[in-house]
């Protein structure tokens, strides 16, 4: 596949030094935090809905990350695709304490939340309405797999963070589901004709 | 072997071009769908430059207490961190708002953002705190004898004569001060930084900081000063035998032995700790907003404590705990200290050292003649004895005293006096004591009692809670035993949450709490010790004032004065037909101011008709939010 990559990276090797600095450089974590800031608060909005919400958790995220920088035994591998994860986990977190007053849609049906919220706006944005129904009728793993690489715009690495998998694995379930896809949209056009 | 593992794939088997070229062209269709997903929800996808700024100052102001104060280096990270300015332009979250017309409700803020201080603000002095002059309300189990003012100067003239009288009839010198050894410590002379080492002499105006990890002693007289890690200690003056230091931080174990005459005088903030006897355990913990709690244990007989209307002794055994806000003390309460808080390592190793020096060891004599584990002697500055009680204790580093020196007194007289050991009787069948293996610390936030551990790294691991009682007893089980309850809003069951609330507690009640870490089978695998922490009620913001312009609604209140530990931010909520909106009741949320200072927001559009204000300052831990503070509702009618 041969398809484009996802947007500005920190370099690697910057990354790592800035992490590594953090520990002691308030300015390291800060220029971490400037990079990160919108690319990690538009990925919790696009799961929770609500500015306050995503405000309170993307602040818990970077909490989180200026605690763990700190430590000795912080492993300093892929930061950002780490605070992909605590992102996650905090969105998570919020879901099962929120789970008693799920907002409802304008139709009475509960509003979807987490990456669910965030597949759902790939699938409206699809132009084509073949392509459209056919990934409403993907599984919720390849829905999750195609949200994280094409609505988040993570890279492999980040997105299998969030998975809780390996960027391998990742990829094999980022190829499954577009051949899912595929097989999805064939029989659309066959009932179609 | 797991479906998804990629093992599965027939490596070999190359890819039907056809569906290749399919699989990419469908890519690279969601690719564009992704991007106009993103652009079409790319006002709400982006963090407001207000609110992306105050968090950052939030996050450096946390950074500004922890451990780059550390390093000279790290101190000047901050720093530079801090002379930031919050240039809009050279931040991507900056980059990406939207132009200053439309970046409601927060545009007048927004405009600000690169004039305000905020950068400069960010690792607060902690010598500049201003503090103002206590006032003294009685608490349960008072024993505090209010002085009258003019009383307390009259006799401050008395004892300032008669210590200049006796200082012309004899003048024996400043007591020896050297540093003894010690880790992760720095001596502060003349502003200039270095390394602790070990054997320089001391002399007044120095002072001692000790990383978090850290540990230091200090030789003075013929007793020594034990820092554990996070604590900061100046020498105020070495003078006539005397000893006068400021504790600025953290746990210090004071063991005084000075010449006849000598005095040994110990400042935290506008209190005055005087030695009458020959050992003390004082810690001092501070939270950002100005809040600030000091405890002492009395080990070896008694220490009187002083500040402006306020004199009260501390007799062997007994704990003293003052809690000021602002400078003001609120409390003073004096009560026997718990068994619990003398399992503690950090008062066995002192024990220990007291006793390698010969000193008598008063309430810890009989602790000491238990078989418990002693990690190691602090009478040589191990960090490893005391680094988890020490930086439970420690908090952020305390503002310096700003108040005048207390007038001396000709007639203190500490004695030094090495004495026999006491006898050691070891039973025959040692059981070691279980030492406490969390962090605790306790903040009596307006509305609810912040709580705060540190991570529990090791063991096995389920989730950590909290248990409160109105008595020092609190088992380490659950269900919880002896009349603790579950306050039902400590559970977090993440290692790395460590931060829970209890809005639950009597207010002015004197509440109790551990920390427990549980496992899969919901046994304890770590506790900390029990603390305890008089809560308070939600705090007044005053009136709201509401008013009408064509630009939008405009709100005004006052700000909050709690500690900033206890802030996060303010909530401007709205309600057509609750009489007491709430943000945490999930009613309509207009803005969230996040500055602790902000008092008035402008230009917030709302649909016409009547509805029900109020401004909720809030705080966010771990396990979830409470209210701090609130203004009263206002009710306003907003015209098409």
């Amino acid at each position: 596949m041969t398809h484009e990559q996802p947007g500005s990276r920190l370099d690697r090797d910057h990354e790592r030094a800035l992490v590594a600095r953090a520990r002691a450089d308030a300015a390291a974590f800060g220029e971490l935090y400037d990079f990160y800031l919108p690319r990690i608060h538009g990925f919790i909005v696009r799961r929770v809905g609500d500015r306050a919400v995503a405000e309170d958790l993307t602040a818990v995220t970077f909490e989180r990350a200026l605690n763990a920088v700190r430590r000795d035994d912080f492993r300093n591998d892929a930061f950002g695709a780490w605070l992909f994860r605590v992102a996650s986990n905090a969105i998570v977190d919020h879901v099962r304490g929120a789970s008693r007053t799920i907002p409802l849609a304008a139709d009475g049906e509960p509003e979807p939340i987490g990456d669910e919220r965030a597949a759902r706006q790939l699938e409206a944005a699809v132009e084509r309405d073949q392509l459209r129904r056919a990934m409403s009728r993907l599984s919720e793993q390849h829905r999750r797999a195609l949200a994280l690489r094409f609505v988040d715009d993570l890279d492999a690495e980040e997105a299998a963070a969030v998975m809780g998998c390996s960027r391998a694995t990742f990829a094999v379930r980022l190829h499954r589901a577009l051949n899912a896809m595929r097989g999805a949209l064939a029989e659309e056009a066959t009932d179609a004709a | 072997m797991r479906p998804d593992d990629p093992i599965r794939l027939d490596r070999r088997r190359r890819e039907d071009p056809a569906i290749k070229a399919a699989l990419d062209a469908l890519a690279a269709e969601l690719q564009t769908a992704g991007r106009d997903a993103r652009a079409n929800a790319a006002e709400p996808e982006r963090p407001l430059v207000t609110w992306a700024a105050a968090l950052r100052d939030r996050l450096i102001a946390a950074a500004g207490t922890k451990p780059w104060q550390a390093s000279a280096d790290g101190l000047a990270g901050a720093k530079a961190w801090a002379m930031q300015a919050p240039d809009a332009s050279t931040k991507p979250w900056a980059l990406d708002a939207p132009p200053q017309a439309s970046l409601k409700p927060w545009s007048a803020e927004a405009l600000s953002a690169s004039t305000k201080p905020w950068a400069v603000e960010a690792p607060t002095s902690a010598s500049t705190k201003p503090w103002v002059l206590p006032f003294l309300a009685r608490a349960e189990r008072l024993s505090v004898r209010p002085m009258p003012l003019a009383g307390l100067a009259m006799a401050a003239v008395l004892v300032m004569v008669a210590v200049v009288g006796l200082a012309a009839i004899r003048s024996p010198g400043a007591p020896p001060a050297v540093a003894g050894v010690s880790v992760d410590a720095w001596l502060v002379r003349d502003g200039i930084r270095s390394s602790l080492a070990d054997g320089i002499a001391l002399h007044a105006g120095d002072a001692i900081d000790v990383g978090a990890a850290g540990g230091a002693t200090l030789h003075l007289g013929d007793g020594e000063a034990r820092l554990a890690g996070g604590a900061s200690l100046r020498i105020t003056a070495l003078a006539d035998g005397s000893v006068t230091l400021e504790q600025l931080a953290g746990r210090v174990y004071h063991r005084v032995a000075l010449p006849e005459g000598g005095r040994y005088v110990v400042a935290t903030g506008p209190l005055r700790w005087v030695a009458e006897g020959t050992a003390f355990d004082l810690r001092r913990s501070t939270t950002s907003g100005g809040g600030e709690q000091a405890e002492l244990l009395a080990v070896e007989h008694a220490v009187t404590v002083r500040g402006d209307d306020l004199s009260a002794r501390v007799a062997q055994g007994k704990l003293a705990v003052v809690t000021l806000t602002e400078g003001a003390a609120e409390a003073l309460d004096i009560a026997p200290v718990p068994p619990e808080l003398l399992d503690d390592p950090w008062l066995w190793a002192n024990a220990d050292a007291d006793h390698q020096l010969d000193f008598e060891l008063g309430i810890l004599a009989t602790r000491r003649g238990e078989p418990t584990p002693i990690p190691t002697a602090v009478g040589t500055a191990t960090p490893g004895a005391t680094p988890a009680e020490a930086a439970e204790a420690a908090g952020t580093p305390a503002p310096a005293a700003a108040t005048p020196a207390p007038k001396p007194r000709a007639t203190a007289r500490p004695t030094a006096k090495p004495t026999a050991k006491p006898t050691q009787a070891p039973t025959s069948a040692p059981t070691a004591v279980p030492t406490p293996t969390m962090t605790l610390d306790l903040t009596a936030c307006h509305g609810a009692v912040l709580i705060e551990w540190e991570e529990v790294k090791k063991g096995s691991f389920d989730h950590y809670l909290t248990l409160r009682n109105t008595d020092s007893s609190i088992p380490k089980a659950y269900p919880p035993k002896n009349g603790a309850v579950d306050p039902g809003t400590t559970y977090a069951n993440d290692r790395d949450q460590l931060s829970a609330f209890d809005a639950g507690a009597d207010a002015g009640t004197r509440t109790y709490y551990r920390a427990m870490t549980f496992d899969d089978d919901d046994e304890v695998t770590a506790w900390s010790s029990v603390k305890s922490v008089v809560p308070k009620d939600h705090a007044d913001l005053g009136p709201l004032d509401v008013s009408g312009t064509a630009l939008g609604l405009s709100f005004s209140w006052s700000s909050y004065g709690g500690p900033g530990k206890c802030f996060d931010y303010y909530k401007i909520v709205s309600s057509p037909d609750h009489a007491n909106p709430s943000y945490l009741d999930g009613d309509q949320v207009l803005a969230a101011p996040g500055s602790q200072g902000d008092s008035s927001a402008a230009g917030l559009v709302h649909l016409p008709g009547t509805y029900h204000f109020i401004v909720e300052a809030i705080k966010r831990t771990d396990t979830g939010k409470f209210l701090v503070a609130h203004t009263e509702v206002e009710t306003f009618t907003v015209l098409p």
